[in-house]
């Protein structure tokens, strides 16, 4: 039987989140799977591990992975009664993965390393990239520190690892 | 089962309380979050108004093994293979 080719993916958001008492600005550096499953396209989260969306080709289902997470980060602020609540669940989420899907992943660009890969119109990241999460309240910011840098938007969205 | 492949969530919830003994549901504005063992899981609501929305495979497969327990799953809904 034909192995499915999975594409390892690196994303990056950020996203101003308003919940009870707090304007958190929430910064990830996310990684997920790309896999034609079920007839379509699949996002398959690694960190966060539990999100999955799908679409009709790579663009859209990423586009619905993106959009699903940002819900997901609403719906955590609604459920929070404070800034740490919801801190607390963000970060749990996003550390939150299995050992499955982290493999999968590391085997995915070990084959794209290796040349293994079909075309895809995706920027190439070549370094070596830990997840990473950075959640700020900025109602507890100082004001000096609220400069226009805060509304800054990373450079990339989503690109392969390579 | 439904004829495009998705699954009932009144179907997925039988398989739950089997696979998942103790778990909760709780739905957001956007999401229908599942919890088992401190862990939660988001899933589409469904269509606004549905009393039994349909999951897509693809969600209920990653849900399963991300809670660990995917092999029990499949064994279930053979379709999640």
């Amino acid at each position: 039987m034909k192995q499915k080719q999975h594409l390892p993916l690196y994303f990056d958001l950020r996203e101003v989140v308003v919940g009870r008492g707090f304007i958190a600005v929430v910064r990830m550096r996310g990684r997920a799977t790309c896999v034609e499953d079920f007839g379509s396209t699949w996002i398959y989260g690694v960190n966060p591990g539990a999100l999955a969306e799908h679409g009709s080709d790579l663009k859209a289902a990423y586009a619905n992975f993106r959009r699903s997470l940002i819900e997901l980060l609403f719906d955590f602020a609604e459920l929070a009664a404070d800034f740490d609540t919801f801190h607390r669940a963000v970060s749990k989420h996003f550390r939150a993965t299995d050992r499955e899907s982290v493999d999968e992943w590391i085997e995915a660009r070990r084959e794209v390393r290796r040349g293994r890969m079909p075309e895809v119109d995706l920027p190439r990241e070549s370094d070596d990239l830990e997840p990473e999460l950075q959640v700020r309240d900025l109602v507890k910011t100082r004001p000096s520190e609220l400069t226009p840098a805060l509304n800054e938007q990373p450079a990339r969205r989503e690109r392969l690892a390579a | 089962m439904t004829s495009t492949g998705q699954i009932r969530w009144k179907s997925s919830k039988r398989h739950l309380d089997t696979l998942l003994p103790g778990w909760r549901e709780q739905e957001t504005t956007h999401k229908r979050l599942v919890f088992f063992a401190d862990e939660v899981f988001p899933l589409p609501k469904g269509a606004h108004g549905r009393a039994d929305p349909e999951i897509q495979r693809g969600q209920v497969r990653r849900m399963s093994r991300f809670f660990g327990k995917l092999d029990e799953a499949k064994k279930q809904v053979p379709r999640l293979r």
